[in-house]
Parts: structure tokens; sequence; C-alpha cells
């Protein structure tokens, strides 16, 4: 009865029902280094340093035509960013570049250091911030962004929804930009370590920080707790890296592995499941389309070296109506049951005894 | 009452009940009529509802317990049933105080919640106490050896650290993915949920030691061989993780059950006392909590 502790959690998520989740992107499908999707129908990603946009479900991928100025550096593309039907994607050198849906491609004031991230939201004005090396840049998308934090940015996100705030990782701690103010240190995030990366936010405002050495943070604007830790893989095998978070839900997100493969909480990071495609080693996640609506209906992205997986996300039916019913016969029928084999048993063990007693007689 | 009912479980100084008790036929015929309680009801019984198993077996080895004392030639038999029922009466205390199956008592907390948790865990071991003390009382001379209270020797815990260290060290050694784990929320617990899942599962690794290396193997050793006995122990240990609430992969997890029961059975032989075994469980019972249980169970 080594079972105590799983009655505690008895509810869960069979890692082979989560398996059957994921289908792999169809035959064709590019290799990808970076996704990034808005809450509509625009993905850009990045194949083998060149982007393009991506449509997740036919796996096409159409690469953007390259910036001039881009073009005579030679550099490729590292990271991504998705917005109301355009996107922006930065080079290794700095440069940045504005792509639409129609095919035009714009150049955009470079950054210093080397682009980690990019994020961009709607509205008006429209807002862009970049990740480097040599720090985080924000402003508006096409003016020249300006540095708003020094030393090593790792991850930026734009908010999940429009009351949220702008995240970013900055020399291991949290940065936040809310509503109606700059961006500023999270007065209450704790050092994550200057070479963490993932980083999610639930549209209910959790926010999720997974360090390289397995151990993922939960929390919110006044209070930071350790929610999970993933375990050595064993022996010298060491503890798998975590590389990426994709936040898919109010309460719901993945967080992905090199030896694990993806792991899922569906409550804020309070129980975390295992719920990985066919690989153990998941380099990216991304959610794609409308992750965070009533109806989900978008995709969670999982890419490992040379495949890619696709979770189509779903709302779930409706719970069906149960009445019960026959429960006094039931009852009644069990009790039946247990009397009848005690009595059985006993009368069986009645009659060896005589059997016995007439043997040794 | 207790000295009255001894009288009735003194066991008749007929040779052919002690060739009962010790022939296989009662333990076998004992141990289907389980299973077949256990599982015909699942032939007409709502799936959706909650099925009260442990209720049933217990009901089932109560009375087998009660037809022993009540027919003389069967007396014998009296102690295996009770031990039977000291294996299932506790663990369905614990289901119902935890909230499963049926209105809880609303005195220790919300159902399924974490204080709730750890009081069930101290409940299963107090009523698994009160049985034990109940069939070593009631049990006739030579009294069984339940070695709940010899103080084992210092040999016999440096046996237990070096077994639990070893299990440990082989635990974490394997990769990750044959033992099933892949991650837990150890450190989420660090807090109050911490203390009572601890709480309740060291308490219930106390208590299943009590019931299968103290009261069961005790009442297997009347009847059979000391090595009989512990395998026979570690087998019903196997078969019981079957017949609760198990749901995850019985062909991986109930043979590594089994070794265990023959693990610490061989220890609580060798050391005359059950702490060692309890040791080492209590260590085993953290380590699934904290590493493999979620990946084990397919969570």
């Amino acid at each position: 009865m080594l079972t105590v502790g799983l009655n505690l959690a008895w509810t869960g998520i069979s890692a082979a029902a989560a398996g059957v989740w994921w289908v792999s992107a169809p035959v064709g499908s590019p290799s990808l280094s970076a996704v990034a999707s808005d809450q509509g129908a625009t993905t850009l990603a990045i194949s083998h340093g060149i982007p393009g946009w991506y449509a997740p479900k036919s796996g096409e991928f159409a690469p953007l035509r390259t910036p001039a100025g881009v073009a005579s550096s030679g550099g490729s593309a590292v990271a991504v960013g998705a917005e109301g039907r355009l996107g922006v994607v930065a080079y290794g050198h700095g440069q940045l570049a504005e792509a639409s849906e129609g095919g035009a491609v714009l150049s955009l004031p470079s950054v210093p250091g080397v682009p980690r991230a990019v994020a961009v939201a709607g509205g008006d004005p429209e807002l862009v911030a970049v990740a480097t090396s040599r720090g985080l840049f924000s402003g508006r998308l096409g003016g020249r962004l300006a540095r708003v934090a020094s030393g090593v940015a790792r991850s930026v996100l734009a908010p999940p929804t429009s009351s949220r705030a702008w995240l970013a990782l900055v020399n291991g701690r949290l940065w936040e930009r809310s509503v109606h103010q700059g961006w500023a240190p999270a007065y209450s995030s704790p050092d994550f370590g200057p070479e963490t990366t993932a980083l999610t936010e639930l549209s209910s405002g959790v926010i999720l920080v997974g360090q390289p050495g397995g151990l993922i943070w939960r929390g919110d604007r006044d209070r930071w707790t350790r929610a999970f830790q993933v375990l050595p893989y064993g022996g010298l095998g060491g503890v798998p890296t975590v590389t990426s978070l994709a936040a898919d839900g109010a309460t719901s997100a993945y967080v992905g592995t090199d030896g694990f493969g993806t792991l899922l909480t569906p409550d804020g990071g309070y129980t975390w499941y295992r719920a990985p495609p066919p690989v153990a080693a998941i380099s990216l996640l991304a959610t794609v389309g409308p992750v965070f609506s009533a109806k989900a209906h978008g995709y969670v992205v999982a890419v490992s070296d040379d495949r890619v997986f696709l979770h189509q996300l779903q709302a779930l039916p409706e719970p069906p109506t149960y009445s019960p019913t026959g429960e006094t016969e039931e009852l009644v029928g069990t009790a039946a049951v247990t009397l009848a084999s005690a009595l059985l048993i006993t009368l069986l063990l009645w009659f060896l005894d005589r059997r016995q007693r007439h043997l040794s007689v | 009452m207790i000295a009255g009912l001894a009288q009735r479980w003194v066991p008749p100084t007929l040779p052919t009940a002690r060739v009962l008790a010790r022939s296989w036929g009662p333990l076998g015929l004992i141990v289907g009529g389980a299973g077949a309680t256990m599982l015909l009801p699942r032939l007409f019984g709502d799936p959706q509802s909650v099925d009260p198993d442990l209720w049933r077996l217990t009901a089932y080895f109560a009375a087998i317990t009660a037809a022993a004392l009540v027919i003389r030639s069967l007396r014998s038999l009296a102690p295996l049933a009770f031990s039977l029922l000291t294996l299932t009466l506790p663990y369905a205390c614990w289901l119902w105080l935890l909230g499963y199956g049926g209105p809880a008592p609303s005195l220790i907390g919300a159902p399924y919640g974490l204080a709730r948790n750890a009081y069930a865990g101290v409940a299963w071991l107090l009523v698994t106490l009160i049985l034990a003390a109940a069939f070593y009382r009631l049990t006739p001379r030579p009294r069984p050896r339940l070695r709940i209270w010899v103080r084992p020797r210092l040999g016999a815990m440096l046996l237990a650290l070096s077994v639990s260290v070893l299990f440990l060290a082989v635990a974490f050694a394997l990769p990750g993915p044959l033992i099933g784990r892949e991650g837990v929320p150890l450190l989420s617990l660090g807090g109050s949920a911490a203390v009572a899942y601890g709480i309740a599962n060291a308490t219930s690794a106390v208590a299943q030691e009590i019931q299968f290396r103290g009261v069961l193997l005790a009442a297997l050793e009347r009847q059979h061989s000391p090595w009989v006995a512990l395998i026979l122990q570690a087998l019903i240990f196997g078969i019981a993780h079957i017949a609760t609430q198990y749901q995850g992969p019985a062909d991986s997890f109930i043979p590594i059950v089994i070794l265990l029961g023959l693990l610490w059975g061989w220890m609580t032989q060798r050391t005359n006392s059950i702490l060692p075994a309890a040791v080492v469980h209590v260590v085993a019972e953290l380590f699934l909590l904290a590493t493999i249980v979620s990946g084990l169970y397919g969570h």
C-alpha cells in the first residue's frame, strides 16, 4: 500500500494519454529554432537562420525577403515576435526588420548586442522590446529603441492580455513594464541566474520561470515560490535542462526539457504531469494561435532537433450528466456477494477440515 | 471480555486442527474468497459509483474470523483470518477518513485536504496498533512473534541505514525513464503540504510494516516455515497493492513491491524487529512521494 502518496493526486493525466495529444508536423515541415505567434493566425518562425511565415498545421514555411542592410551583413535571424499580422525579426548582428503578411519587409533601427528574444504588442502605438546581450531595449515599432535595462537580457514577453505587464529577464532578474509605467525591476523577483531564459505568463497573471538547472519558479508581483524541480536523469546523466516554457491558458503551461520531453501543469504550477511527445529532448516550445481565448483552438508547438510536434488545444466537452440508478440493488448485491463468499469459504474450510480429519484417522 | 474471547480463540488440541492450519488449502481458499468478494460485484456494480471494495474485503475477513471463532474445528484459522482483517480494516478507515467512499467525519479538515491526509495517516497507524495488540492478546500461547516492541540491536539499525542508502543510491543511479522519474513538486512541498504528506506517508509505512511484517508474518509463521511465511507475506503484500486503488502499470510495479516485501520481511526475521524494515520503508515512501511516483504512475 505504497499507494498512499498516489491517492493524493489521483485524477491525473496519464503519460500515455498525453502522448497521443501530440502529432508530428506534416512531412516537409522545417526544422525550427524560434517561433512567435499572436493570438490570431500570424505565425513567424526561423528555420536554419532564415525567418519566414509558418503554418503549423500544413507545415508550410514561406521565407521572408531579407532587407538590404541585413543582407549585406550576412546575419542570420535569431529571434522573432509577432502581433496583428506583422512580425519583427532580429538578426544576429542586432539588425531588426519588420515584416508584414503582405510581403513587405522593412529594415528597422538596430540594437546593440546579440538579440536573444523579441516581443511585439499591438495597439496604438505598437510597441516592441528586444532582449540582447547588451541589455533590454524597448520603444515604438519603427522608431529607435531605448535601452531600458543594462546587462544581459535573455527573454522578453509581450503581455498575453492587454491588462497584463510586459516581462523580461535581465541579469537573471525579472523586469516588468505595466500598462501605465515604464520598465522597472520586479521588486519581489528572486535571482534566477544569468543563464535563465524560460519565461512565460499565464493569462491569470501567474508567471513561471524555469532555471536551466530544472527549478521552476511560480510567482506574481508580490510573491515567488519554488514550484517544481525536474529531477536528475539518473547516475551521471545530470539534470535535464529546462529549455522553454509556454503558457496555453489561464492556468496551464508546458515546460520543455532536454531529457524528459514536456511536462504540463494544468493549475498554474501546483501540480505537474508528464505530457511528452515521443522525443525526450525538446529545444523549443511555443503557442500558436488563440490559446488564451475562452474556446482555445490554437496549437502548442514542441520542437526537437529534427522534428516538430503539434498539440491542438480544444475546448473540453461538457461532462455528461450522471444520475445514479439502482444504488440499493447494488448495495444489496455487494453485501450478498460478500456474505455468500464468506459462507462458501467457511463451508469449504469446514469440508476440508472434515476430509483431513478423516484422512488423519 | 478479551479473556473470554481468548478462551474461544484457543485452538483445540486436536491434531487435525493443526493439520488444517498447516496445509495450503485454507490460505488458498480464504484468499480466493477474498478475490471473489473483490471482483464479483464489479460485474454488476455501477462503474461510475464509488466501489467500497476495502469495506467489502474487511467485512469478508471479519465474517471468516467470526466463523473460525464459532466453528470449533476451524478455530486454528482464526489468527490467520484476523491477520488478514488487520490488513484491510485500517486501510478502509484511512480511505474513509480521507473522504473516499462515503461521508467522512468533518472534524479533521476538508475532504481530501492536507490536514486530513496527516490525520488519516495517523489514524491508520493507531487502528493498526490496536488490531495488532488485539491479535497478540487473543492468539493463544505461544504468543505470536509480532516483533513490534523488540528493540533492535545497533547492527540491525546499521543494516537499515545501509539498505536505505543503497536503495536511494540505486534509485537515483538508474536512468530516470526506467523507473518513471521525470520530476517532482519537491520544492513546492516545502510548506504544510510537505508536513502533511510526509506524516501521511511515514505513518502509513510504519503501519504497513506492523500489518505485513508484524501481524501477517507472525500469523503465517505459526502455520508455515519461516521461509514459506516470508514468501507468502511478500506475495500478499504485492497482491494488496493490486487490490487497492492501484491504477498504474502493474507489470512493472507489483514485482518491485513483492521484492521489497521479501527484503523487508527478511530484515524483520533477521533482526527480530520490524523497526529496521520500517526505517527503510519510511525512506522508500518519502522517496516515492518526492521523486518517482508521478512518473511511475504515468502522471
